[in-house]
């Protein structure tokens, strides 16, 4: 079988019959039509956007609640420039930001997304949460979405579809060619394992803690096509051979079976970063999106570096650190071969990043950020309430309550406070 | 000789109540469980066991025998209410506006409509308005043993939750009132409607301040021993039978007290949602003894001429229709899932328990119109109220799928 897909003028001729490219890649992520990869289309280089995929509750007692569609029904009837979607499961809900191009925007629709999400929720009462991963759901409770491309997911992983009712955070960062695409795709996964890090937020796994900062970073690994970009792939070109090939033997049909850290999007023209948990508190998905943003324009006007194919293990191992300490993880760089706290790696990379950001609000950004880090990270907030004396139940409810406040939140107060009294803890000069 | 030992000894067990009981709860789960293995409602064990075993049936399980047991069923049935009020959501029922408003349309709505039809049927004001307000509740055991039976959830079961919390309360308000009503006509009534209002207030006052008192106890007990989330039901349940137990002493109102202390525990106590998990077994097993209870007590044979049975079913269908127009108040529901839930909440409660009996067919002053009307529509929600909704719950989608 031959994979469809538009090469620039080169089109094959199975490709210049095809439907137009919108439907046939409809089709083919539907699994009801061929493979079908799309030109890389341009886009302006920085813009980003960004996904968030947040859980649907129970008001009682903050199970997971499958009134995803009866919230699209009622999103769907308002008007607003930012996109509302379902996901696998019926207690998913994805919301996705218009193109974007600083923090302070980020911010601002995040907030606007907050809110109505919460208003549309609440009307049909449920409650909204942030999260990688729900506390104590039980996999086999969930209930596949009714639409015939997650009826195909589910046909085609059998439980490991149910098992995806995880949460996440995707940044959508613009590149200008499909080339720089691939180039930032490879040196951004590097640094993949500082977002699992800073975004951890899911100690808690089917009503257990797991010991993990982020167990929610261990599901997708269960995924065929999981990992990272294979290191041979260097250009376009490259990544259209091996779509090709795996297309092939059937393997892939679309993008998005491609379930990597951080991939190419070719319709949106932009790389995507896959690895995060979705925040507790939604405005923290505006910093991490502008940190990630801003270390994608600096690869992109840096000389290119790539990583062999011995990186492999330490990438693992460092995803493996990152999910399981959170903050409190080493980063083994691939470069150097030197282990480095993730603190001081993200907080070295804010302050460099800083110097050169043409984002007025990036100083914004940076503190929201260096507060977390100071506090000790999403995750810890959680098992703090566990370590109070808080069931499943409790620390659900806390993870919904943070959401529901505007940014000035609980969760950012105690971060704040923390940090000050990390601050207050340390030496004198 | 060694038969006759034998033959006595088994009437003896026959003639103990609770091994009459326990016998007839035997037959609810063996027949429940056989139904639910074919894709049925389990609760319809309960009514055919106590169709078979009450009334209708053999005779072991009937209203002498349920006498006995009338302390524990007022009990039980002031726990299930404790359980409706847990699941209100008071913040949701005034906050969404449009859909609080439509559910407190929709108990209203039904009270009035059942009653003026009662009296244009020839009820007497005073019957209408009893029945009016009996028929605003919506009976939780059928919903709750429906939405576990199904394993349903999403917003029809939620707002459905809410709706029985709601009619309930409204419910327990409107018959104080008429039955102060009923009694200030009563050959044998003391005083005139005020007395008998405040009567009947004060025993609702009282359960209030009752359960105000013993949930301050529980949140000031869970604070002082810093109890952590695994050990809060046991002190909740030290409270609940406090409850009971100072509503009996003072005769206030031990199911609005309950209701009470569960829509306290709900709304002011976030952290306490850990207690339904734990009672869930015991709480089925609760329903279906309830129901059988309620099942044994319906004559099939006093479900006769043509006239209660045809008003019985117009009020039957009447109150959903009543149900669904309320609910066009709101745009936060599809017009699938509004459908649903007004037959969803379709079965009905009765005066004593709010749990189904043939009680007010023996209410001072009842008229034989009324209460064959009255009768009829209890059979017709043992009958066929779970199994509307169950099969609503299905129609609105909210079914766990089975693959």
């Amino acid at each position: 079988m031959r994979a469809k897909y538009g090469k620039g003028n080169d089109m094959t001729d199975i490709a210049m019959v095809a439907p137009p490219a919108e439907d046939a890649m409809a089709r083919a992520v539907a699994g009801e039509g061929p493979a079908f990869l799309p030109k890389f289309s341009q886009s302006a280089p920085g813009t980003m956007g960004i996904e968030l995929e947040l859980m649907v509750l129970d008001r009682l007692t903050f199970d997971l609640l499958p009134a995803a569609p009866d919230i699209l029904r009622l999103l769907n009837q308002t008007k607003r420039n930012w996109v509302a979607t379902p996901e696998i499961t019926t207690s998913m809900l994805e919301v996705a930001t218009s193109i974007l191009h600083n923090y302070g925007e980020a911010l601002a629709q995040i907030e606007e997304i907050r809110r109505t999400v919460l208003r549309a929720a609440f009307d049909v009462g449920a409650a909204i949460s942030g999260g990688g991963a729900h506390p104590f759901q039980r996999w086999n409770e969930q209930r596949i979405y009714p639409k015939e491309r997650y009826r195909e997911s589910a046909r085609k992983y059998g439980y490991l579809a149910k098992m995806f009712t995880v949460f996440g955070m995707h940044v959508h960062v613009g590149m200008p060619s499909a080339d720089d695409a691939i180039r930032v795709c490879s040196a951004l996964t590097q640094r993949a394992p500082l977002f699992i890090a800073l975004s951890a937020n899911s100690p808690c796994w089917q009503g257990e803690d797991s010991g993990f900062s982020s167990a929610r970073s261990n599901v997708v690994g269960a995924f065929p096509m999981s990992g990272t970009m294979p290191s041979h792939i260097r250009t376009w070109n490259d990544f259209v051979h091996h779509f090709d090939r795996l297309a092939a033997h059937g393997i892939v049909k679309s993008i998005k079976d491609f379930y990597w850290d951080v991939r190419p999007k070719p319709e949106y023209g932009t790389i995507e970063l896959r690895v995060l948990d979705t925040p507790l508190q939604p405005a923290y998905a505006a910093a991490f999106a502008s940190y990630a943003r801003e270390l994608c324009l600096e690869i992109l006007h840096s000389p290119t570096r790539w990583v062999d194919d011995g990186a492999r293990e330490l990438y693992t191992w460092n995803r493996f650190n990152a999910a399981k300490n959170g903050v409190d993880a080493q980063w083994i760089d691939p470069y150097s071969g030197r282990e480095h706290p993730v603190r001081e790696v993200v907080r070295s990379d804010l302050a460099r990043l800083a110097l050169r950001s043409a984002d007025p609000y990036f100083g914004a950004a940076r503190r929201v950020i260096e507060d977390l880090l100071d506090a000790g990270g999403q995750a810890r907030w959680l098992t703090e309430h566990i370590a109070e004396g808080a069931s499943m139940n409790d620390v659900a409810r806390a993870a919904s309550e943070a959401f529901e406040q505007p940014f000035e939140c609980s969760l950012q107060r105690w971060s704040i406070g923390k940090a000050q009294e990390a601050a207050d803890a340390r030496p004198a000069g | 000789m060694l038969m006759d030992d034998v033959l006595s000894k088994i009437q003896l067990l026959m003639l103990s109540p609770l091994a009459s009981i326990g016998a007839a709860l035997l037959l609810s789960q063996v027949i429940g469980v056989a139904l639910q293995r074919r894709g049925l409602p389990k609760l319809y064990g309960a009514v055919i066991a106590g169709l078979l075993l009450g009334t209708s049936g053999i005779g072991i399980v009937d209203a002498p025998l349920l006498a006995q047991f009338q302390e524990l069923l007022n009990a039980a049935s002031a726990l299930v209410l404790f359980e409706v009020g847990r699941k209100m959501d008071l913040g949701w029922l005034c906050r969404s506006r449009r859909q609080g408003m439509a559910l407190l349309v929709g108990c209203i709505g039904r009270g009035v409509s059942c009653a003026a039809v009662l009296w244009l049927a020839g009820a007497s004001a005073v019957e209408a308005a009893l029945i009016g307000s009996i028929l605003i509740a919506i009976n939780p055991v059928v919903y709750a043993s429906m939405t576990a039976d199904s394993d349903s959830s999403g917003v029809v079961t939620y707002a459905g939750a809410n709706a029985v919390g709601l009619s309930n309360l409204v419910g327990l308000l409107a018959l104080s009132a008429s039955l102060a009503w009923l009694h200030s006509r009563s050959q044998d009534a003391g005083g005139g409607l005020l007395e008998e209002l405040v009567k009947q207030g004060t025993k609702l006052v009282l359960g209030g301040l009752i359960a105000a008192f013993c949930y301050g106890s529980y949140a000031l007990a869970t604070r002082i021993a810093r109890a952590q989330a695994s050990v809060r039901p046991g002190i909740l349940l030290a409270t609940l039978l406090m409850d009971l137990g100072l509503c009996s002493v003072s005769s206030s109102s031990a199911l609005l007290s309950l209701l009470l202390m569960g829509l306290l525990l709900r709304n002011a106590e976030s952290r306490e949602n850990v207690f339904q998990a734990q009672i869930r077994t015991g709480q089925e097993i609760g329903y279906a003894l309830l129901f059988m209870m309620s099942a044994a007590l319906v004559d099939v044979r006093d479900v006769a001429g043509w006239a209660p049975v045809l008003l019985a079913v117009l009020l039957f269908a009447m109150r959903m229709g009543i149900t669904r127009l309320s609910l066009s108040v709101s745009d936060a529901w599809s017009s699938e899932k509004k459908n649903a839930m007004a037959i969803t909440l379709c079965s009905l409660a009765s005066v004593g328990s709010l749990v189904v009996d043939t009680s007010i067919a023996q209410t001072t002053g009842m008229s034989g119109l009324a209460a064959s009307v009255m009768g009829t529509l209890l059979a017709l929600n043992v009958l066929i109220a779970p199994g509307l909704t169950w099969w609503s719950l299905r129609l609105a989608g909210e079914v766990r799928e089975r693959e």
